[in-house]
């Protein structure tokens, strides 16, 4: 009797101390979620400024004045703008349709 | 008699008990009833709210003018993150502050005069003292490296110096488009937080580019970084313009106005590129450009305040002879009048029309021509730019239809004296004179002579847009059209104003007339013509050149010119229309070429140096194959454009004129 009583107090224990350690898990994993939080998004942040600081360095390079600059050069000058009439316009319907 | 030890202790105890008690009430009220306040002062404390910057809205170039074929998406202005430095006085140590100083000020590369001045910042009582701004991301980086050690060497605070962000207009292709565009202040409105636009677009369309910032909460604490918290409130940005104006095409203006100014030795110049249909301003140029980056130098220095206007809107000039065209278009519209009314026209284009004597009347002068031309008929007039067949039409005009009905055509049909309604701030109307009006000077606006000097351009203002717009009316076929830089605007992407699908306008002109007048524009170009600096080899074009004395002081001067080419290409279906002004051309003799100050030598080159380069980026297919310059082995001079013509014209004016 005193034994059976014992090995469920003992189970219950036990399955507590278990839930007890796995919240405490969680809770854990949770807190350092939630320190990398802000880290991480200092991260994005700095990503995102430099997508748009290196986009800005690539239209200013890219700036038609400069392009036009370059256009004068002998090594570029076998480059033309097309013609509208050499250029095939596909419908984009029609170029998401998948061949047969 | 002494308590006994039990009773003593049960006072003590009931005593504990009370003060507990009380201890315990205390606490109820504090945590359970004043809840709510000490929450609040503890936030306060703790806590607090920033707002998060908003981005201004943008402008993005037109990608959409090479017909089926768009391009990507192109912004002319892009807000850039930046940084301002600052620190915090009363947590820095007093005896630490000089030698802080004295790195941080070598760190931001300050000179030792600007060191000494920026140090009194240092001495402020104060917790937030600015010592650098606009940062960018690398001078901000470089000093938090420095600032980590330093501040953990000498036990400062980390929060005692610290960086906020802000967004900066940026300009990725430089001044391009500099003046319609403008800029915003430096300092923001310190009540609103917005920016304070200097001018241009960015003032017309303030309430639309303006943004609501965003709120975030931050811990109060020396060891919390500023940058982490909650947010509570996203910021809202503004909504993005989508102009009509292509980046490319835009450059190709800047840059041969540039060289076309420079060849000319002017003081300076402006062009209009216009999309005749729609009434899209495609390019908009003028040189001395402004660099919006530089605002505050142009604003302080009365030499380069001029170039902050946009100056095709707020200058207005006397147009010259590239309004002949215009004054043709009148009489054939008083032609269609008078039919109507079953009367004969006042002329015919084929009609042979003496052009000899320059006499008309209330002129204390004879009108001249360039050379005496006894005969000519309308083409003859256009291609030599005859100033007295000109007033002869306009004099047959106002004996018929009076001066009235002149006046109003030119107001009601071209728009002249009126607002093009542009979406920039400043536009000048120009003047067009009224009959029994006064000049502030007390003489008639309107006077005998008036009709004879409006019908070649002079005793009228006009600003490039409003000139242009009347060539595009011709170019188009008689339609009205309203010029506009805008082609939609953007919010979070939704589109709240949408103008790309343009309605066409009003007929205003008989389509037959136009294509008269515009064959006639042709031989400008052509030999014999006095614009052929302005064919463009391998392509049709039609256009006029002018060149007018500007007005000083009350009277013309005969050494200050603006000299101008307007044109659309090709000739038919035209795909622009360009109107290229030069202010103040060097005035000398060129041999073998003419006069250096005059439309068809200075300005004529520039419109076909921008139509050529346009052409070929839009993608237009020679439709003059033929049309090639002597020596050039595309040339074939029977097969080019309108060649046959030219010779019949030819032929026709030495027959009448032996």
């Amino acid at each position: 009797m005193m034994k059976s009583l014992l090995f469920r107090l003992g189970c219950c224990i036990a399955v507590f101390a278990f839930c007890l350690y796995s919240y405490l898990e969680a809770q854990n994993r949770l807190t350092q979620l939630k320190i990398r939080i802000p880290e991480v998004d200092r991260e994005i942040r700095l990503i995102r400024e430099e997508n748009r600081r290196l986009s800005y360095e690539v239209d200013e390079f890219l700036s038609p004045a400069h392009l036009i600059e370059l256009a004068h050069r002998p090594e570029f000058s076998h480059l033309k703008h097309p013609l509208l009439k050499d250029v095939l316009t596909v419908p984009e319907a029609l170029a998401a349709t998948p061949a047969p | 008699m002494e308590p006994s030890p039990i009773k003593r202790l049960v006072l003590v105890g009931i005593g504990l008990f009370a003060l507990f008690a009380s201890l315990i009430a205390q606490f109820y009220k504090i945590q359970i009833l004043e809840q709510e306040k000490w929450k609040q002062v503890a936030l306060a404390q703790h806590q607090c709210v920033v707002s998060i910057p908003f981005q201004r809205g943008s402008f993005y170039s037109n990608s959409s003018v090479k017909k089926g074929h768009p391009g990507e998406e192109q912004p002319f202005v892009v807000d850039i993150p930046k940084f301002h430095l600052f620190i915090d006085p009363d947590s820095i140590p007093t005896p630490l502050k000089p030698k802080m100083a004295r790195q941080l000020f070598a760190h931001l590369g300050l000179s030792l005069e600007e060191s000494g001045k920026m140090f009194s910042e240092f001495e402020k009582k104060s917790r937030s003292r600015k010592i650098a701004k606009w940062l960018d991301r690398e001078a901000r980086n470089h000093i938090e490296a420095w600032w980590k050690g330093f501040s953990k060497e000498e036990k400062i605070a980390p929060n005692a110096l610290f960086f906020t962000s802000e967004f900066k207009r940026s300009y990725p292709f430089g001044s391009m488009l500099g003046a319609v565009l403008h800029t915003v202040q430096e300092e923001k409105d310190p009540e609103t937080g917005q920016a304070i636009p200097t001018g241009g677009l960015e003032v017309y369309f303030n309430s639309y580019l303006q943004g609501k910032p965003g709120k975030k909460l931050i811990v109060r604490s020396p060891r919390h970084p500023l940058d982490t918290g909650t947010i509570l409130e996203m910021p809202e940005n503004g909504a993005d313009i989508y102009l009509t104006v292509n980046h490319y095409l835009q450059a190709i203006v800047e840059t041969e106005l540039k060289k076309g100014v420079e060849a000319a030795n002017a003081k300076g110049g402006w062009a209009v590129m216009l999309e005749p249909y729609t009434g899209e301003i495609l390019a908009i140029a003028q040189t001395p450009p402004f660099d919006p980056s530089r605002y505050f130098d142009y604003f302080n220095n009365p030499d380069l305040v001029e170039a902050t206007r946009v100056r095709s809107i707020t200058d207005c000039y006397e147009p010259g002879s590239i309004f002949k065209p215009i004054t043709l278009a009148v009489c054939m519209k008083a032609n269609e009048e008078l039919q109507r009314q079953g009367k004969s026209p006042i002329f015919t284009p084929d009609e042979k029309v003496p052009t000899a004597n320059g006499w008309f009347p209330g002129r204390g002068a004879p009108l001249k021509d360039g050379r005496v031309h006894p005969f000519l008929n309308m083409d003859h007039a256009i291609q030599k730019s005859s100033n007295i067949y000109m007033a002869r039409l306009i004099h047959r005009l106002i004996e018929t239809m009076g001066d009235e009905w002149y006046r109003k055509t030119l107001c009601e049909t071209f728009g002249f004296g009126q607002k093009t309604n542009i979406e920039l701030p400043g536009e000048s109307v120009g003047l067009v004179p009224t009959p029994g009006k006064l000049h502030p000077n007390g003489r008639l606006e309107w006077s005998l002579p008036t009709p004879y000097s409006l019908s070649i351009g002079h005793n009228i203002l006009i600003n490039a847009v409003q000139m242009a717009r009347a060539y595009a009316i011709l170019a188009n076929g008689g339609r009205a059209v309203q010029p506009h830089l805008v082609r939609k605007i953007v919010k979070g992407g939704e589109v709240i104003y949408d103008r790309t699908q343009e309605a066409p306008g009003k007929q205003l002109l008989n389509p037959a007339h136009c294509e008269a007048i515009v064959r006639s524009m042709k031989f400008a170009t052509k030999e014999g013509g006095t614009c052929k600096r302005a064919d463009v080899f391998g392509y049709t074009e039609a256009g006029k050149s002018g060149t007018a004395e500007k007005v000083l002081d009350g009277t013309y001067s005969r050494d200050y010119n603006i000299s101008s080419f307007l044109g659309f290409a090709p000739a038919k279906r035209p795909r622009f229309v360009l109107l290229v002004m030069i202010d103040y051309p060097e005035k000398k003799f060129i041999p073998g070429v003419g006069k250096h100050q005059m439309g068809g030598i200075c300005a004529a080159p520039v419109f076909r140096e921008i139509a050529s380069r346009s052409l070929q980026y839009l993608g237009v297919a020679p439709d003059d194959p033929y049309g090639y310059p002597p020596g050039d082995p595309r040339r074939d001079a029977a097969r080019s454009d309108v060649a046959k013509e030219v010779r019949e014209l030819k032929e026709l004016y030495d027959w009448w004129n032996r």
